[in-house]
């Protein structure tokens, strides 16, 4: 190697670091600019979402006081939590049993819990509501939850079994050699353990659910239109700032709810981790 | 944490056993958003008594998709006219019996025997509106009349077309002289040819805010549905709706008993109340959006009740298509529209 290449590997190595700033910067940009556009004409006078006429608090109050929007934002309360307890609940088991057990069929199961992953939401959507078509069930809450933990089981199985699987199996062991029966080892060993992971798949399976459209569209039923479905349906008469203060809302909300989270399990996470 | 999940568990139990419904007489609607006023719903509940729910579907397919897979639970739809030809076709829709709308013959004579649903059989028509174009007068240098200003160089980068299938045909066809129903496979290939032709020339396809565009005058000239275009006519004197000389569209969502409707009754109760003139009016007057009962037309505040944009007079509607069931044409709309949508 002569010096003169020396000095160009600088020089190459200065260009990279300074273009992946750059990167990182528009990255950003180009992620939360129009979130940043949209919470800044929640808060136009005017009607319009792209001219400019002046500030007002109007918008948000024309919120909170539509009956249909709060209708369906409590659906989607209620449907997300709902599916994501049912799904993290499924999922939780079914991924410490995978990781944990041997028993036959332990493959088929792991995959056939990852295959609503693969397939098209909108075949799954219109299958689910043929069945259930087929098999006479009112839609309403109970298929549109069943819908939801369809699509978040996947997601909500495979982060409790990555966690499931980091898990030192002698900590299981060591319970057992000081007595704790099989459930005492789960419940007072595993699951402290799983726990930040679990709490992670709640969260990740409720806003799957709550953001969710196509699956929706087909599951839902008599009063039971969601917030997504709401504001689809509401793009016919073109868009209002009314829809910019829901999003800012809905913003204001995910970003409490993050903080909230990270601020109780940042820590444990934390110490998981250093184990 | 096992503690708050029960709770956040408990908390959804509840909810779900308070969403069960309550012995009271209930009316299940099904319609589009923004068509029927929360006013009107909650004066209907409080005159008679029934509870009304009114969910929103975003189109007429994904709304078929769903009754057609049998035991939705309305009462009540609200389709537009190809939708009812389509939904008769499948046996979803009961034959009306008039003598049970009290308020039958408000409906104005134009209205009481439309194309897709000849003597009202199946549906009452209520609300209704036209396809055409609108544009800013400043960026113009005379009136526009006709589809071809959609397709002028002189205004590239600065057209939107409406982005749905069935309405960009609608111009592609009758700048070409056709019918906007045709199911001729080589008049829907010419109209295809026509829309990619145009693309160069848009700023893009739009159907959520290019009445604002138009206002600002980012946009000059944009294809348009006339309810949708009304508020910017209002609030700006420059932005003008025309239907074009080749003619437009025109569309009717109305509503119509679904077979398996659980209250029939409080259906033809509804239909009632909502055909009453001052009914109608208000109706209007909050969606902007002319109905179908012209006695409601001398109680709406001028600007609204005359104005052409909202009820267009006889003679320029008579020229105007009504969009109908094409039913396996649909096929070469969908090819075309793919490379359209496909092309540069």
């Amino acid at each position: 190697m002569t010096p003169h290449s020396g000095r160009q590997g600088w020089f190459v190595r200065r260009v990279v670091h300074g273009i992946s700033g750059w990167v990182t910067l528009l990255t950003y940009l180009f992620m939360l600019l129009p979130i940043v556009v949209l919470i800044a004409f929640a808060f136009n006078a005017g009607k319009s979402t792209v001219v400019w006429t002046g500030f007002s608090f109007k918008w948000f109050e024309k919120v909170v006081s539509n009956r249909n929007i709060l209708d369906a934002l409590q659906v989607s309360l209620i449907v997300a939590l709902a599916s994501a307890a049912v799904s993290t609940a499924i999922g939780s088991v079914a991924a410490v049993a995978i990781t944990r057990r041997s028993f036959p069929g332990r493959d088929v199961l792991g995959a056939a819990l990852a295959a609503p992953l693969v397939l098209p939401e909108i075949v799954l959507g219109v299958a689910l509501l043929v069945f259930m078509s087929f098999a006479g069930m009112i839609l309403g809450y109970t298929t549109l939850i069943i819908g939801h933990v369809l699509v978040s089981i996947p997601f909500a199985t495979l982060i409790v079994r990555a966690a499931a699987s980091s898990l030192d199996p002698r900590l299981e062991n060591a319970a057992a050699d000081l007595g704790a029966n099989e459930w005492q080892t789960f419940r007072m060993v595993t699951l402290p353990q799983l726990m930040p992971a679990i709490f992670t798949a709640f969260i990740l399976s409720a806003t799957l659910s709550f953001d969710n459209l196509v699956m929706s569209t087909f599951t839902s039923g008599v009063g039971t239109t969601t917030l997504p479905l709401r504001i689809y349906s509401m793009l016919k008469l073109g868009i209002t700032p009314e829809i910019n203060a829901l999003g800012a809302l809905m913003v204001l909300a995910n970003v409490t709810i993050l903080l909230l989270v990270m601020g109780r399990y940042l820590p444990l996470m934390l110490k998981t981790n250093r184990r | 944490m096992t503690h708050r999940l029960s709770l956040g568990l408990a908390a959804s139990t509840l909810a779900l056993l308070s969403a069960v419904p309550a012995l009271a007489e209930d009316l299940r609607i099904y319609g589009w958003a923004g068509e029927m006023p929360d006013e009107v719903l909650a004066d209907f509940e409080a005159e008679t008594g029934i509870d009304v729910t009114f969910d929103t579907f975003d189109s007429n397919e994904s709304m078929i998709a769903k009754l057609d897979a049998g035991g939705s639970g309305y009462d009540l739809v609200n389709p537009s006219q190809y939708a009812v030809q389509i939904l008769i076709n499948r046996g979803k829709l009961v034959e009306l019996d008039h003598s049970k709308i009290e308020t039958y013959d408000k409906i104005g004579p134009t209205f009481q025997n439309v194309s897709y649903d000849p003597g009202n059989k199946y549906s009452i028509p209520y609300v209704w509106g036209t396809t055409g174009l609108a544009y800013n007068k400043t960026c113009v240098d005379a009136p526009i009349t006709s589809w071809k200003s959609l397709f002028d160089e002189k205004y590239k980068g600065r057209i939107y077309m409406l982005d749905n299938m069935l309405a960009a045909y609608i111009a592609g066809l009758q700048v070409n002289g056709f019918s906007a129903n045709t199911s001729d496979p080589a008049e829907i290939e010419k109209a295809t040819e026509t829309l990619i032709a145009q693309k160069p020339l848009l700023a893009g396809y739009n159907s959520t805010n290019f009445a604002d565009l138009v206002s600002s005058g980012e946009a000059c000239i944009v294809q348009s549905w006339s309810s949708s275009v009304l508020q910017a006519i209002v609030d700006n004197p420059d932005v003008v709706y025309v239907l074009p000389e080749e003619g437009g569209t025109m569309w009717i969502d109305g509503y119509s008993i679904l077979t398996d409707a659980p209250n029939p009754d409080a259906a033809y109760k509804f239909l009632s109340y909502i055909l009453r003139p001052e009914v109608a009016a208000k109706t209007t007057e909050l969606t902007k959006t002319a109905t179908v009962v012209p006695d409601s037309m001398p109680l709406l505040p001028a600007e609204i009740g005359e104005n052409p944009a909202v009820f267009p007079d006889e003679a320029t509607i008579a020229n105007a298509d009504f969009i109908l069931d094409l039913g396996d044409a649909m096929k070469f709309y969908q090819d075309g529209w793919t490379k359209v949508k496909a092309a540069p």
